[in-house]
């Protein structure tokens, strides 16, 4: 996960700093990961992780200063997703003869999903806050960073993307409303 | 057929078999020419100042030339109100809580250990340390909040922190729970509520009044707690005000929307859990300064804190102002709070992740940097 980056960071007055290429080397697998999750096939997750590594390359001397440069990187990365409409894949269905790259599961483990297809069809917004939420294990205020939105929109973007989800695999199960078992104190 | 739970369970769990088995091909190396594009940054830059300053002079040349002959009978304008830029706004650090670089500053102090969140209500504060443990405080002693495994976080009651709730899970399952800030921590007992709603959503505490009471939502669940008042059972909004969100509490009502994406408004809720509407609300994001006198709330563009911009208006209704940042920084999400009725305290971003606090005066209708 992208949070793993941050291992890469220097502790104070500890090692030299980490040039730009040792640090992108380091944080290339976790956030090719994170973009293969929301674009859903490799040429838009290389597509997508490269464009983050080169604005952070850009900016590398603030990027190595932040708090948290897997922040800047996460937030870099989700907002190019969201923003631009898998600008590689239409490219290939204006050049070539065949279809789009599907999003599929990587071969071999097909058998074992039954949601990703579904993840895969959600919308851009939605997804990457499935992402973010169930993959990254972000908090509501943390999406809501990556995503430049109020909590209050992660909130009901997320219930949106579980009804969706759950109305695609035709699963309505709903758990029982709460029940006391102690009353508050009394005055 | 699956439970709300098992659908988190599995979304956890598929992303995660999907990406642990991915084949990562390599890094590609950056292009030549992007690793020298930038060094042209400083010329680029100044070819644009250039073309301002001319497009600037053209513009200044041609109102000079195409201004109306002064009217003998031209009576001036009426004086402005005092310029907005004059408004001096003071860059003093902060009076309220806050969190930077992972300090926690609470009254001209700092608070021992690294912090990610605070919040505020009245002279008490609740926060969230990098180790992911909740402590509370009036000043710089912080008190533990040990209470297991908190859900989502802590909500002090709006006006004046006398309470706190949370969500908390357990091998006994979810419970909500609460205690008195005031009066060393003392419980304000435990109920039962469902981990999720019909959907899957957490269950979180949405908001505490000042009275104690305890509102609870998500996925479609919507509960009140009534602590105080001995015996009695949790209210199911949902069955008293279907459809209703409780989203937060405010010095001018709580702050509903009607469904999830709904208008927002500002109500009273009544012990049998029914709703007076009292007025709309331009969003439910809004913050009410402790006075209840003016509300404030976020409106992001799309792209990373650009353009960010705060919008402020009298909470009775009125002409809607706008406080922006200087050019480059962008509002952190949610760390905004009222020092004054004028005055609005942020921690403040640019793309690259540069953070610092900010001061915005809603009478000079900007913000200035701090320290």
């Amino acid at each position: 996960m992208m949070r793993t980056m941050t291992g890469h960071r220097d502790p104070v007055g500890a090692t030299e700093a980490p040039t730009f290429d040792e640090y992108a080397d380091a944080a290339w697998p976790s956030l090719y990961r994170y973009a293969y999750l929301l674009a859903g096939n490799h040429a838009d997750a290389e597509d997508l992780a490269q464009q983050t590594l080169l604005k952070a390359f850009q900016h590398w001397h603030r990027v190595r200063a932040a708090d948290r440069p897997e922040a800047y990187l996460r937030r870099t990365l989700t907002n190019t997703y969201v923003s631009t409409v898998r600008p590689k894949s239409r490219r290939m269905e204006i050049l070539t003869d065949a279809p789009p790259e599907p999003a599929a599961a990587p071969p071999g483990i097909d058998d074992r999903m039954s949601l990703w297809p579904h993840i895969s069809s959600l919308p851009p917004r939605q997804r990457a806050v499935v992402v973010l939420r169930y993959y990254e294990d972000l908090t509501e205020h943390e999406i809501a960073e990556a995503l430049g939105c109020s909590a209050g929109t992660v909130k009901s973007t997320a219930h949106h993307a579980l009804k969706a989800l759950r109305a695609s695999i035709g699963d309505d199960a709903a758990p029982s409303p709460g029940s006391n078992d102690s009353e508050g104190r009394g005055r | 057929m699956a439970t709300a739970f098992d659908l988190e369970e599995r979304l956890s769990r598929e992303l995660h078999l999907i990406a642990d088995e991915l084949r990562v091909p390599p890094r590609p190396p950056i292009a030549e020419e992007a690793r020298t594009g930038h060094r042209w940054y400083p010329l680029l830059v100044a070819a644009a100042v250039l073309v301002i300053v001319a497009a600037g002079i053209a513009l200044v040349a041609g109102t000079h030339r195409s201004a109306p002959p002064v009217s003998p009978t031209h009576t001036p304008a009426p004086s402005p109100t005092p310029s907005r830029a004059a408004v001096h706004i003071p860059r003093t650090a902060p009076t309220i809580p806050y969190v930077l670089h992972k300090e926690l500053h609470v009254g001209g102090a700092t608070v021992a250990g690294k912090w990610t969140y605070v919040e505020h209500a009245g002279r008490t504060w609740i926060a969230e340390r990098s180790d992911h443990t909740w402590w509370y405080g009036s000043d710089t002693t912080p008190t533990r909040i040990a209470v297991g495994e908190v859900v989502g976080r802590p909500v002090l009651a709006t006006g004046n922190g006398t309470f706190a709730a949370m969500i908390v899970r357990s091998g006994n399952g979810t419970r909500l729970t609460g205690f008195e800030t005031s009066s060393a921590g003392e419980g304000l007992g435990v109920v039962k509520v469902p981990a999720h709603g019909s959907d899957g959503a957490a269950v979180t505490v949405a908001a505490v009044t000042d009275q104690g009471n305890v509102f609870v939502s998500g996925g479609g669940v919507s509960l009140m707690w009534e602590p105080m008042q001995s015996g009695r059972p949790l209210i199911d909004l949902a069955k008293t005000a279907p459809g209703q969100v409780v989203v937060s509490d405010s010095p001018i009502g709580t702050v509903l929307t009607d469904g999830p994406d709904g208008a927002a408004y500002t109500a009273d809720i009544r012990d049998d859990g029914s709703v007076q509407r009292r007025a709309s609300l331009p969003s439910a994001d809004v913050v009410v300064d402790p006075s209840g006198a003016r509300l404030v709330w976020p409106h992001f563009v799309s792209e990373p804190t650009w353009g960010d911009q705060l919008r402020v208006r009298p909470s009775a209704g009125g002409a809607t102002e706008r406080l922006t940042l200087p050019v480059g920084w962008g509002f952190n999400l949610g760390t905004w709070s009222w020092e004054t009725p004028d005055l609005l305290v942020s921690r403040v971003m640019t793309a690259d992740g540069l953070t610092r606090m900010a001061r915005c005066s809603v009478a000079a209708g900007h913000c200035v940097l701090l320290g």
